[in-house]
């Protein structure tokens, strides 16, 4: 009889988890590991960019998703702080047009990018780029508005309306370089990363345009005033990205721009607007001194005329 | 010509190490092991055509080079056109192994390190001196393929030195020891020495062990060796020496090992030559999946050395340290990443050290620890145990299987800790190192105070995530679980307190940290109140050698829950009511003077709770805490200190709280997540001190659950055994 017992009892535990096995399966959260309970489904949107992609919000948990502090409404137009910028008034001689951030540089962010930086947790990466998503809209519609007010021709274009973001065409994609030593230690570099994954969703060619000449300090340790004594000339641009870009501008290139070409209205943009469209992407934007120093060295060893706008995951 | 031949394949072994990034070295090493093990007939040049065949080699070969698209300027556009290159360069280095087998002795390696200048000119400087740093063992490669040549040929080729350029003048000179000391092993299996006879079936691996000790039993008379590179090669030899002894029973990333050995000039080189003499293990820190035995690839996947995680938890992407697709472990990236290219330094095993056997504890010496019977008549059976575990171990060393085990089952409060103290003083005199683990780093701080007190003499290391010692050895070492993973057979006893508890349970990472962590000759000991149901099943069928303690040390049986029937607390916070029955309970508590812990099931509970019990019982000192609550410690101490009548908790507070006179009342008792072992820990509470024994317990939930009635069989069971024992005052 006991055995019997024993028997039911032991089965009974081995049924009750054989249910467990039976039921969705739980999905933890890439942050911060907890188990997502119920459906993504339900989750509103209410409060979230409405660029952020879908299998983003399935994947990070109820907690973490409304706890990101992302950066919608930039005061300072030029590097999209949050508030109103006097780093960007006292800059006479910015290199770059505009930055704009993912998200707030909080201690919970700067988590986040610990994790993945430092501890080097790489599963993050897709997570950290797609959040970087509405900024990357956000920086191109600005681009295209600017376009669209230097040549007031094309205010009226042929099909009415006014120029939307599908039709900017960036011609590079680039990013900030890491140093050889840094690159080894940590076995990735996270800007290129970052640039790398928004290229292939976006299709827009990733050129590395830049070099590194010295490993400095991790800029984290460092005052305002070293950051910047620290950063400059510390890039070169690279002759052969440089080369490749002019490369690519005077071919007309496959993909996205043929697909809108029909009424050649594209085709005149590009030659009508003579200055090279290049996204430069980094992780953190502090006093924009790196973006500065990136821009300085592009600036000035290309042939071609250039605007250079950043796409950063985090504005401190 | 036997032994021709395998002199050759040692120094073939040796060129691949010089010329691949570690990990790659390793793998090659183990295929070489492998196929050599399966032709034994073929020559050595069908066997290097075998070896280049295998794609995994033609892979290693081919990428053993840093491919970084993004630096050539190239458009990445996902897709890699650098396949063709690397194809060519893999052909390049075929070329050259095989010129190296073909050419005679000294002339070989010229040859082939004329094909690695090729190299270096082709891909740029930067790559060599980049790859020289991936690994502690690349620090020496990239450096000792100069090294080498210096020591074979007595003449510095210009180009090689600006291969390892960079580095400064002084450490190519150590460097160059280090290559003249592996140049000696090198000669020595050539056949000079007579006593490298070989024997057959002998691996690789043991063979150059073999030769690399029998050059350290030369090294007195050096003959052929000039008079300052001995000198030099003692230097670093005794460096070595260091460098093995510190390590050992260790298992270390590179960085830790640099962090761990810091200030010693030239740790690359020490490692290696430790290496060398078999004093410690290098490996990739991630076992590959594409390389190592036949055996290992069939069962598929990569695996960490470390944690012992398998496929599942291996990502791979492309890196920048070895220009590669290479896999990290994401089951222990808390502890520092591992990956394929990552060294890992596996120290040898602590073995007693010696000591003549104590002479067997008398009464006298054990009444010093001051146990209860019920205690006392556990510890024997444990010590017992120990002593002859390690004993028997000593004489025959174990191979493979877990270490041998014992469990002591002590219900909650009879006093775990003093029971552990004889045991600990039994090994530590043996010279063994002791190993007290427990999952929580509060239990570690709680813990600490005690073992010092209670062994002045001993050196007690304290290890938890940000602890000070954490590079310190000593004959007890308090740890946090986690904290296992950077040991390797490296305790005589390993004390695993709380092994039911979070998140040692169901972390099959620690438990193999745990198993690691035992030296060769080592007893494991688990201590709980509540062992896991594989554990009791061990223990009842007689597999598991056990000892139980029924009663709590002050002699009083444990206090047996009562079944209260109470609506879910859900409803009692949304009616902001509670039954009068556990209002009567409480009051009745409070006004004996007795301080409450209330549990509940969620977090988001704790709050609500404590508010509405500050108002219903109008008492102000009631707080709730719970896991996520940033004052949680101070709360704690406040409740310690009575500042605190009613503590609302989750099941953060199951274990390791003691307060003297306390009532324990459990809200939602049958809900999911309070199965009997917590039931059982939370009804422990109770009635801990001997100054009130009788504590009450509540059980409040709307149904009888079977945990409920299984928790309470449990502790009416424990104090029916301490009482037919007799180990209760009547």
């Amino acid at each position: 009889m006991k055995w019997l017992i024993q028997f039911l009892q032991r089965s009974y535990s081995g049924i009750d988890r054989s249910i467990q096995w039976l039921g969705p399966s739980p999905v933890s959260c890439t942050f911060c590991g907890q188990t997502i309970r119920g459906g993504g489904n339900s989750t509103s949107r209410a409060g979230l960019p409405s660029e952020l992609p879908k299998s983003f919000i399935s994947s990070v948990c109820h907690s973490c998703l409304y706890n990101i502090p992302w950066l919608l409404r930039p005061k300072c137009w030029i590097c999209g702080r949050g508030v109103v910028c006097g780093d960007c008034a006292r800059r006479t001689n910015a290199y770059f047009v505009a930055n704009r951030s993912a998200v707030q540089y909080t201690s919970e962010m700067r988590e986040w990018l610990a994790q993945y930086k430092y501890r080097g947790n790489e599963q993050m990466e897709p997570l950290l780029t797609e959040m970087m998503v509405p900024a990357y809209r956000a920086v191109t519609k600005l681009a295209a508005a600017r376009i669209a007010l230097r040549n007031p021709a094309l205010n009226n274009p042929p099909k009415g309306g006014a120029v939307s973001v599908s039709e900017v065409h960036w011609d590079a994609i680039t990013y900030v370089p890491v140093s050889s030593e840094r690159a080894e230690e940590r076995g990735f570099n996270q800007a290129e990363r970052f640039a790398e994954r928004i290229s292939r969703q976006f299709q827009i060619p990733l050129i590395n345009l830049l070099y590194r000449d010295r490993h400095t300090e991790k800029q984290s340790f460092q005052s305002r005033s070293e950051r910047m004594r620290n950063t400059q000339r510390l890039f070169r641009a690279l002759p052969e990205g440089l080369a490749h870009l002019s490369q690519l501008a005077a071919k007309p290139s496959a993909g996205k721009r043929t697909a809108s070409l029909e009424s050649g209205y594209i085709s005149e943009t590009s030659q009508r607007r003579q200055k090279r469209q290049i996204l430069l992407i980094d992780d953190i934007y502090t006093t924009g001194s790196t973006i500065q120093s990136c821009s300085e060295a592009l600036h000035l060893q290309s042939p071609l005329p250039l605007d250079i706008y950043a796409l950063t995951w985090a504005r401190s | 010509m036997r032994l021709r031949e395998e002199g050759h394949s040692a120094e073939l072994i040796l060129l691949w190490k010089e010329l691949l990034p570690l990990g790659d070295a390793w793998r090659c090493k183990e295929l070489w092991d492998y196929e050599e093990g399966k032709g034994e007939n073929r020559g050595r040049g069908a066997l290097l055509e075998a070896l280049g065949r295998i794609p995994v080699v033609q892979k290693i070969i081919g990428t053993g080079r840093r491919v970084n698209f993004g630096e050539q300027g190239r458009w990445i556009e996902g897709r890699r056109e650098a396949s063709k290159q690397e194809q060519k360069l893999g052909e390049d280095w075929d070329g050259q192994g095989k010129a190296g087998m073909e050419g005679a002795n000294g002339r070989c390696r010229t040859g082939a390190l004329e094909g690695e200048n090729v190299r270096c000119r082709e891909s740029g400087m930067e790559e060599a001196n980049g790859r020289s740093r991936t690994g502690a063992m690349e620090e020496a490669n990239g450096r000792s393929r100069t090294g080498v040549m210096e020591g074979v040929n007595g003449r510095c080729r210009e180009s090689g030195m600006k291969g390892a350029d960079g580095h400064s003048r002084e450490e190519a000179v150590v460097m160059t020891r280090l290559a003249a000391c592996v140049e000696q092993a090198k000669r020595e299996t050539h056949g000079d020495h007579p006593g490298a006879q070989q024997q057959e079936g002998e691996s690789l691996r043991a063979r150059m062990e073999r030769w690399t000790r029998a050059d350290v039993g030369r090294s007195g008379n050096g003959t052929q060796r000039a008079d300052s590179s001995g000198a030099q090669w003692r230097e670093l030899s005794a460096a070595a020496k260091r460098a093995a002894s510190a390590l050992q029973g260790r298992a270390l990333l590179r960085g830790e090992a640099h962090a761990l050995l810091e200030g010693a000039a030239d740790i690359g080189g020490a490692l290696q030559l430790a290496q060398l003499h078999g004093w410690l293990r290098l490996s990739g820190a991630v076992a590959a999946g594409g390389g190592g035995r036949l055996r290992q690839r069939r069962k598929g996947g990569a695996r960490c050395l470390r944690c012992g995680s398998g496929e599942a938890h291996m990502h791979r992407t492309r890196c920048a340290s070895c220009g590669r697709m290479c896999a990290y472990c994401s089951a222990c990236l808390g502890m520092g990443r591992s990956r394929e290219c990552e060294l890992l330094i596996l120290g040898m095993p602590s073995l007693l050290g010696g000591a003549a056997p104590a002479p067997p504890p008398t009464e006298a010496a054990f009444a010093r620890w001051g146990l209860s019977p019920a205690q006392a008549a556990a510890t024997k059976t444990a010590l017992r145990f120990v002593e002859l575990t390690l004993h028997s171990a000593s004489a025959g060393t174990r191979q493979g299987e877990s270490p041998p085990s014992f469990l002591l089952w002590a219900v909650t409060g009879a006093g775990k800790t003093e029971m552990i103290f004889p045991l600990v003083d039994s090994v530590t005199r043996l010279g063994g190192q002791v190993l007290i683990a427990t999952p929580r780093r509060d239990v570690v701080l709680e813990l600490d105070p005690r073992i010092r007190k209670a062994f002045p003499e001993a050196k007690v290391v304290t290890l938890y995530g940000g602890s000070e010692q954490r590079w310190e050895r000593g004959g007890i070492t308090l740890a946090t679980t986690h904290q296992l993973m950077r040991f390797h057979q490296s305790f005589n006893l390993v004390i695993i307190d709380e092994l039911d508890a979070f998140p040692y349970v169901n972390d099959p990472v620690l438990h193999y940290a745990a198993e690691r962590c035992c030296s060769p000759v080592a007893a494991r000991m688990f201590l709980s109140a509540t062992p896991p149901r594989e554990l009791q099943r061990q223990a009842r069928k007689g597999r598991l050698p056990h000892a139980r303690v029924p009663a709590r040390y002050h002699r009083q049986p444990l206090p047996v829950p009562s079944l209260l029937r109470t609506p879910t607390v859900k409803q009692m916070l949304a009616m902001k009511r509670i039954p009068a029955a556990l209002q009567t309970a409480m009051l009745k508590s409070l006004n004996r003077g007795a301080q409450l812990f209330v549990f509940v099931q969620r977090i988001e509970q704790t709050e609500p709770m404590a508010a509405l019990l500050r108002s219903i019982l109008k008492q102000p000192a009631i707080e709730g805490t719970s896991s996520k609550d940033p004052q949680r410690a101070d709360k704690i101490i406040r409740f310690r200190n009575k500042e605190l009548r009613v503590l609302v908790t989750t099941t953060i507070l199951e274990r390791g709280v003691t307060i003297p006179r306390s009532d324990v009342y459990i809200l939602d008792a049958d809900g999911r997540l309070f199965d009997e072992a917590s039931l059982v820990q939370m009804a422990g509470r109770a009635g801990r001190s001997a100054d009130d024994p009788n504590g009450f317990v509540y059980f409040g939930g709307k149904e009888r659950t079977r945990s409920q009635v299984a928790a309470v069989r449990h502790i009416q069971k424990m104090n029916r055994i301490a009482r037919s024992n007799g180990y209760l005052e009547q």
